[in-house]
């Protein structure tokens, strides 16, 4: 019986590695997601992104610190490029670019970087997305 | 018509179809990539730029500021002795470049054996953060996540710091096993570790930021240099500059997860923001390498001229530009020390100029680390609005950005530095003939002579000798044949010993001719001498040390005048500026372990 139970333990143990160590797309505790911008709570500033490029999205709520920087990254106009903007002006939809950490349950957001649709890096990883090379899966 | 007719015919029709197809005029993809192209393109010498790339000039005590793309020097910002690597202040979220909020960057000096203070939008040094002595930093390029902490790599003395940068408290580790020389660090994305290559290990040491402790070693190629993570922490990819290949550590099991061979002599590091790519310089191969992490392989190299070392890329990830250390045949000659450059690169894929180099542009000193910043985060204050900057602050968005700080040491609501540290102080320089004589220590007259031969990679000899209060006269003569391993035929060689003595002495040493230097060793200790003119790839490794032994006794890291420099810490012109140094042996230790997140 003990012989049974270590030899199940052991498997479960492998299984749990193995699923903790592979990767297929974002994980929680990533300091970086891409995907679009899918739900805004203003009042208590938590943003909803869904990643984008990944096998099978998905959907991640993340906390803006106090000093969360939006600004544009990529854009069809230069003079915009750099631009800092503002919480109200961020919109539901838009392809973005978070950096930010995980704390105490929750992932908080230090930077908001607003991408062009268009831009060489987001063809890149739809066009690779196409060949079966996903966005953060296990090469 | 007979059959031999008919397949002459057709064969006629076919070559006649295919002369048609050749003269074609219609541009091909593959056509519109070539340099011959109509649309005006971003590097065209606009007269604003949208980023800038801050750059630590090495042995000319600079930080420098150019232009991107333009790849103008806007200006060149007097520092220290010798600029190796710095973050700027914000968040180390993101790529190398960080989430800067556009306050301070913080340079290591390895010369001085210090950190300073750069303010971005006064534009000025603002505040010098003393190591405890003796330390012999080289690079401090990692922040934590929250933006309070600093480490920095003790290389010349094997030992690991973290410091507050808020007040300059410090805690100081050794790294087990010695000897090691921690170099280029990096910290983790999400608070926990910090990375350092150990080249007298052949291995990545780990480090926990909090509590601040060494954990173990990860044995990746041989002689590894530049380590970073990528933005989304999952990989940490460290230059093998011996091995020619890129190591990839899966950063959740601390293990070597892929070996991926790149060009020869890899030594630094740009992961874009995304984590998909990372730009490796390549010394020995001349270009720059393009790895994709998601396939785990170099897709792409790019020629550079030459022989590189540093890199940057933009924060949108468009440009990148190769710090390159040699500019052999390029540019007209400037004296002994030779102009270096910066070569910069169309990274965007869909340009018509993807992979070429864009602008090649002479650069003073010999820059170690670059990073990009979006214009928009340093503010004009020059147009009456300056009053500002001491109470109101900026705004980046919604983020109030506020310089008030007043309860850190040395710093107030109504006042704002501006120090020029010294670069050399009390030194005697100049150069003769190529000396010829026995390398090693004489007594002349009541002079301390010290000969030492320079070349690819060490010196002769290595460790030395003097008494305190001796007059000393080193003369470095560079014995390179053709410079080693590179064979660049304008190499220079450098003596710099790092601390207290760094601003008493730097030489440079060009073939043909010995470079000199005086001064009075008045203070006892141990100070490890390097070389500060890039050489080749173990240039790093090119060190020796400096005695200064007390009456009756020899020096070492424990016997020596450290308590006596450390109240010194670092020269300034005016001694009242001493207000604006912190740090030192008055802090050592004083940093309160397990006490302190990085996040």
């Amino acid at each position: 019986m003990k012989k049974y139970l270590s030899i199940i333990v052991i498997s479960l143990f492998v299984l749990s590695s193995g699923i903790a160590f592979s990767y297929d797309g974002s994980l929680p505790d990533d300091t970086s997601y891409i995907g679009t911008i899918t739900k805004i709570d203003r009042g208590a500033r938590v943003i909803e992104l869904t990643t984008k490029f990944e096998k099978t999205p998905k959907t991640w709520k993340l906390n803006m610190q106090d000093e969360c920087q939006i600004q544009v990254k990529t854009t069809k106009d230069p003079s915009e490029r750099g631009a800092f903007k503002k919480f109200a002006e961020l919109k539901e939809g838009t392809l973005a670019e978070v950096h930010g950490w995980p704390k105490d349950g929750k992932w908080l957001a230090r930077k908001i970087s607003i991408l062009n649709p268009d831009d060489y890096m987001i063809k890149r990883l739809e066009s690779d997305m196409k060949a079966g090379v996903y966005f953060g899966h296990e090469p | 018509m007979n059959k031999k007719g008919f397949l002459a015919l057709i064969l006629a029709v076919l070559f006649l179809a295919g002369i048609a197809e050749a003269r074609k005029t219609e541009l091909t993809p593959a056509d519109q990539r070539d340099w011959q192209v109509i649309a005006p393109q971003d590097s065209d010498s606009p007269l604003r730029d949208y980023a800038m790339l801050y750059e630590a000039g090495g042995h000319d005590g600079n930080i420098g500021v150019i232009g991107i793309p333009s790849m103008k020097v806007y200006r060149y910002i007097k520092m220290g002795v010798d600029m190796h690597n710095f973050p700027f202040s914000g968040s180390n979220a993101g790529n190398n470049n960080g989430t800067p909020d556009g306050k301070f960057l913080w340079v290591s000096d390895k010369g001085a054996d210090a950190v300073i203070e750069l303010n971005l939008q006064t534009g000025f040094a603002e505040r010098i953060l003393a190591n405890p002595k003796p330390f012999g930093i080289h690079h401090s390029a990692a922040m934590s996540p929250n933006g309070k902490y600093i480490f920095l790599t003790g290389e010349l003395s094997g030992k690991m710091a973290k410091m507050r940068v808020a007040d300059g408290a410090t805690t100081v580790i050794d790294v087990p096993p010695a000897p090691s020389a921690p170099d280029y660090p990096d910290a983790s994305k999400d608070g926990k570790y910090v990375f350092a290559g150990n080249y007298y290990h052949s291995a990545v040491m780990v480090f926990s930021q909090d509590p601040f402790k060494f954990i173990k070693e990860i044995p990746v190629g041989k002689n590894p240099h530049g380590t970073n993570f990528v933005p989304t922490n999952r990989w940490a990819v460290v230059c093998d500059k011996l091995s020619a290949t890129q190591s990839v550590i899966d950063v959740r099991q601390l293990k070597v997860h892929r070996v991926i061979p790149v060009g020869a002599g890899p030594l630094h590091n740009q992961p874009d923001s995304y984590g998909k790519y990372n730009y490796i310089s390549s010394f020995v191969s001349d270009s720059t390498c393009k790895v994709d992490l998601g396939r785990m392989q170099m897709v792409d190299e790019f020629p550079i001229h030459y022989r590189v070392g540093h890199n940057s890329i933009s924060p949108d990830d468009h440009y990148y530009v190769s710090q390159n250390k040699f500019s052999t045949g390029l540019f007209n000659p400037t004296g002994i020390v030779f102009a270096i450059n910066f070569e910069e690169q169309d990274i965007d894929e869909l340009s018509p100029t993807y992979g070429k180099s864009v602008k090649i542009v002479p650069i003073n000193g010999e820059p170690h680390e670059g990073r990009q910043i979006f214009s928009t985060t340093i503010q004009r204050w020059n147009t009456g609005t300056g009053g500002d900057l001491f109470a109101k602050g900026y705004e980046l968005g919604d983020v109030k950005v506020s310089f008030d700080d007043k309860n850190t040491p040395g710093r107030s609501l109504t006042k704002r530095p501006s120090l020029e540290p010294l670069h050399l102080a009390g030194a005697k320089r100049y150069f003769i003939p190529r000396d010829d004589g026995k390398p090693g220590v004489t007594q002349e007259g009541d002079v301390t002579v010290v000969r030492i031969k320079a070349f690819s990679y060490g010196y002769i000899p290595r460790f030395i000798h003097v008494k305190k209060g001796a007059k000393v006269r080193i003369i470095l003569t560079n014995i390179d044949k053709a410079a080693g391993l590179t064979k660049n035929p304008d190499v220079t060689m450098g003596f710099l010993p790092a601390g207290y003595y760094g601003q008493k002495t730097r030489i440079d040493g060009v073939r043909g001719m010995s470079g000199v230097g005086e001064f009075i060793a008045d203070k006892a200790g141990e100070f490890e001498f390097y070389c500060q003119q890039f050489c080749g790839p173990l240039h790093l490794e090119m060190r020796g040390t400096f005695f200064v032994d007390p009456p009756g006794g020899t020096a070492s890291l424990s016997v020596g005048d450290y308590d006596e420099m450390s109240k010194l810490e670092y020269q300034l012109g005016d001694p009242e500026e001493r207000e604006f140094i912190t740090g030192g042996n008055r802090l050592l230790n004083t940093l309160k372990e397990g006490n302190e997140p990085a996040i």
